[in-house]
């Protein structure tokens, strides 16, 4: 009875984690039409910088969710450059952007190994948060709970952005017709930057969210961009709601497949996205076909 | 065109000839390395630079072609069973792969035959019973065709340069038969073709098909070579190397794929003694080819040795050649 | 993996599930919650996996005695742990903890010249080409009979490599130490706060343990299936 507990809990913590990866990716997907492969970099990226603020060795002392959200700002700052500088120089060529991104992450995961070693990185979980909580004769880890507590605050705020600001519409906008956007004198090309910093301090804060779980290590990017690219197909790009569910979908299958179909574990994992790719394009919640 | 033939005539014979002028164990195999890459290489060409499909999960089908061959060798049958079953089973899963991925083109084709590729590296990575896992499976003999052993580095390279041969004519007959010029006319104007009566779909199954082939043929080569087959050889990293030569070297090319496919494997292999960053390298590479030179090195090259020869003859220097994708 | 097993189980323990999470695992999670009814947990995980799996082991709640091999509690990972690895008891063919004046030098170069504290893969490897140096040394420089070298390489016997003494059998297997360590924070030095502390040790242990070779060599391979799991 436990098991079926505690992977159920699990499934959902590992769910509300992806969504905090892959929402970011859903809205870049979303507005600039491309899958950003450097997207588990950032994650990775996020991870180790947050380490470092919290190791304390940059001479100032920050509690984790401080260097949490300054990693996610570093992180954001450097998706926003490399938007701005790389991508923007290849606009209207989609298949080039992809392939920088590509570059870009064997480039990242090089500079992570000089500035950072080989050794993996154990992240302290947050004070409080280390104890339990008991539900009959279950034990959940009281920080995984957390951390589904947290990616549902993260998607209520970017829902309110979404729906209820300025901003929100303009990326809305831009989501549903670039051109038509563009015409009505939204400035698309600016909106790409920021959609694209944004998530990628997103993926930054789910870096560091997910060190204390996951460490950090080498190799941490190429674990995480499959499963960020499997729930952004299924649930459909461009949607917040898509991300949540399909992260949540994703979640499960990970966790469950990994105990009882161990052998075909990473079949069944990316199996729904083919299936969605060929039957339902546009995912199960996204608006546009890819 | 005596010009043309006498080149190539004179690059077969120091293809040939290259172990006895290397003499070195270590290059020799490096060599091997390029060609065997180049074949994989082109075949991921056929898609991308002459069908306008961009694939990342190539590997896989490299994987399933080296997979089956070390099984089937495992089981007990000779080298001529285990090469023809895993050139069939190779076939197979192309078809197969070709059929799901086909029904899309851009970047939905990418993210395709990325799910593709992930899958079944997922197989190889977690199905123990047939893969042996992480361990992977190590095969012990290398084949004697015509009783030439293959087991030295020397005897390897020839055999592999044979098969390379072969590969690069079957793709220049390829590239210039009608297929190969429907296969172009999709790319460029699918909708256009179709109107034309031309079966859009089959024009690229049949690529695929001859892609997959050459994939094969390349994990046949590729598991004879390191004597051991494990989940990393079919990884996302592999099928980015793999599309990272035909870009780099130049896609729509005969020659791209090769030279792509010797800057990657120098890189790699000979670079990586001296610079510890050379993943960096291939990375930065990378970038910096497709935004200045997104033709790729051979077609790129080739323009700027024509640019500067016009300018140097005062001429006026022809528009720069259109960017990835499409081309005339 | 399969010799531990074989061992515990030749002395009277019970192995009464395995589990293969693969290499590389984020999340430990799905195997975790099929560890119950034991007394104990082997764990033979290697490269940055024993800490996230030491981690998650202790946020699941659970208590057993967790042991490993040489990988699963490696030196170099002592840094890295965190005081949920307290009480991981492991073997292994080399120890940070080692006092000798090889050990000593061994890890003082390290310190120098790497900044690195050094694991098993750092000295065993150290120490394998002092064997080839020895090798060379009694080949007189010369490596390209290779017949001459092999044989100079075979009888190799040496006793001052951070891992103590070894020597070669007769099959070219290693024989050497093996340390029993438990992790703790007593005895912690070169700035780590964890350390492995031998609490036994096993000398000329060769590669048939406590088997005769004849009978050793009789057992099948060693496979996910082999030894097969015994119920108590």
């Amino acid at each position: 009875m436990s098991f079926w507990l505690l992977l159920t809990v699990n499934s959902i913590t590992f769910g509300g984690l992806l969504f905090l990866l892959s929402a970011g990716f859903s809205l870049i997907f979303g507005l600039m039409r491309i899958p950003n492969l450097t997207h588990g970099s950032m994650f990775m990226v996020g991870a180790y910088l947050g380490s470092t603020f919290l190791s304390g060795e940059l001479g100032f002392i920050t509690n984790f969710w401080t260097a949490a959200i300054l990693s996610a700002i570093e992180v954001a700052v450097l998706g926003a450059l490399m938007e701005r500088f790389l991508l923007r120089r290849l606009a209207g060529q989609p298949l080039a952007q992809v392939l920088v991104t590509l570059g870009v992450s064997l480039m990242v995961a090089d500079l992570c190994l000089m500035g950072w070693g080989g050794d993996p990185i154990s992240v302290e979980t947050p004070s409080g948060l280390g104890g339990f909580l008991r539900v009959g004769p279950a034990v959940f880890p009281l920080y995984r709970v957390a951390i589904i507590g947290i990616a549902v605050v993260i998607a209520i705020a970017l829902w309110l952005t979404l729906e209820r600001t300025r901003l929100g519409a303009m990326i809305r906008a831009g989501v549903d017709d670039p051109q038509m956007a563009r015409v009505v004198g939204i400035r698309v090309s600016r909106l790409f930057t920021i959609v694209f910093g944004l998530g990628a301090g997103l993926a930054g804060f789910a870096g560091m969210i997910g060190a204390p779980i996951l460490s950090v290590y080498p190799g941490l990017d190429q674990d995480m961009l499959p499963l960020a690219l499997v729930v952004v197909i299924l649930g459909g790009t461009g949607s917040l709601l898509g991300s949540f569910v399909g992260s949540i979908v994703i979640g499960f299958i990970y966790n469950f497949g990994q105990a009882l179909l161990p052998e075909l574990a990473y079949f069944i994992l990316f199996l729904p996205m083919v299936i969605v790719l060929v039957v339902r394009p546009q995912g199960l919640f996204g608006g546009q076909v890819l | 065109m005596t010009l043309r033939c006498a080149a190539i005539i004179i690059a077969i014979l120091a293809l040939i000839a290259a172990p006895f002028a290397i003499g070195q164990d270590y290059y020799i195999n490096i060599a091997s390395q390029i060609l065997l890459y180049a074949v994989f290489a082109l075949g991921i060409d056929v898609l991308v630079g002459y069908g306008g499909l961009v694939s990342l999960g190539h590997a896989g089908l490299f994987g399933v072609a080296a997979y089956i061959l070390a099984n089937v060798l495992a089981a007990g049958y000779g080298h001529a069973v285990a090469i023809a079953a895993s050139l069939i089973g190779g076939l197979i899963a192309t078809a197969a792969f070709a059929a799901v991925a086909l029904r899309s083109t851009g970047i939905s084709f990418i993210m395709i035959t990325l799910a593709l590729g992930e899958i079944i590296w997922g197989l190889a990575y977690r199905w123990i019973s047939v893969t042996n896992g992480d361990n992977g499976i190590s095969v012990t003999t290398r084949p004697a065709p015509f009783g030439l052993s293959l087991a030295s580095p020397r005897g390897f390279y020839e055999a592999t340069l044979v098969i390379f041969l072969l590969a690069m004519a079957a793709m220049a007959i390829f590239v210039r038969s009608p297929l190969g010029a429907a296969l172009a006319g999709t790319r460029d104007q699918p909708r256009r073709m179709n109107a034309l009566g031309y079966h859009v779909w089959m024009i690229r199954f049949l690529a695929f098909l001859f892609s997959g082939l050459l994939s094969a043929v390349s994990g046949v080569l590729f598991v004879y070579y390191n004597q051991f087959i494990s989940p990393q050889a079919l990884a996302l990293p592999a099928s980015a190397a793999g599309l990272l030569m035909v870009i780099a070297g130049g896609a729509g090319t005969l020659l791209g794929p090769v030279v792509g496919s010797a800057l990657v494997v120098i890189v790699q292999n000979v670079v990586s003694a001296y610079i510890e960053r050379w993943n960096f390298m291939l990375g930065a590479i990378f970038v910096a080819i497709v935004i200045f030179m997104p033709e790729g090195l051979v077609p790129g090259v080739t323009r700027l040795v024509r640019a500067t020869w016009r300018t140097a003859s005062r001429r006026r220097p022809r528009a720069m050649a259109p960017s990835l994708g499409p081309k005339p | 993996m399969g010799g531990f097993q074989a061992s515990f189980q030749k002395d009277g323990g019970c192995v009464v599930n395995k589990l293969w999470p693969p290499l590389v695992t984020p999340d430990y999670t799905p195997y975790l919650a099929q560890i119950a009814g034991c007394d104990g947990v082997c764990q033979g995980f290697a490269g940055s996996n024993p800490i996230r799996f030491m981690k998650q082991y202790a946020s699941a709640g659970l208590k057993y005695q967790v042991i490993a091999g040489e990988a699963g509690a490696d030196d170099f990972l002592l840094k890295s742990f965190g005081d949920e690895a307290v009480g991981l008891v492991s073997a292994a063919p080399y120890t940070l903890d080692l006092e000798s004046d090889a050990n000593a030098r061994f890890v003082d170069g390290m310190l120098k010249n790497y900044d690195a504290i050094p694991g098993q893969y750092a000295a065993l490897l150290y120490s394998n080409c002092q064997v080839l140096d020895a090798g060379l040394k009694a080949a007189g420089g010369e490596a390209r009979d290779r017949d001459k070298f092999m044989a100079a390489l075979k009888s190799v016997s040496l006793t001052d490599t951070p891992r103590g003494p070894i020597k070669f059998d007769h099959l070219n297997n290693v024989i050497g130490t093996i340390y029993i360590r438990r992790l703790g924070k007593e005895g912690a030095k070169y700035g780590l706060k964890l350390w492995n502390k031998t609490i036994h040790t096993y000398e000329n242990v060769s590669q048939f343990w406590t088997w005769p070779e004849k009978d050793f060599l009789a057992h099948p391979v060693y496979s996910r299936d082999y030894p097969p799991l015994t119920r108590c």
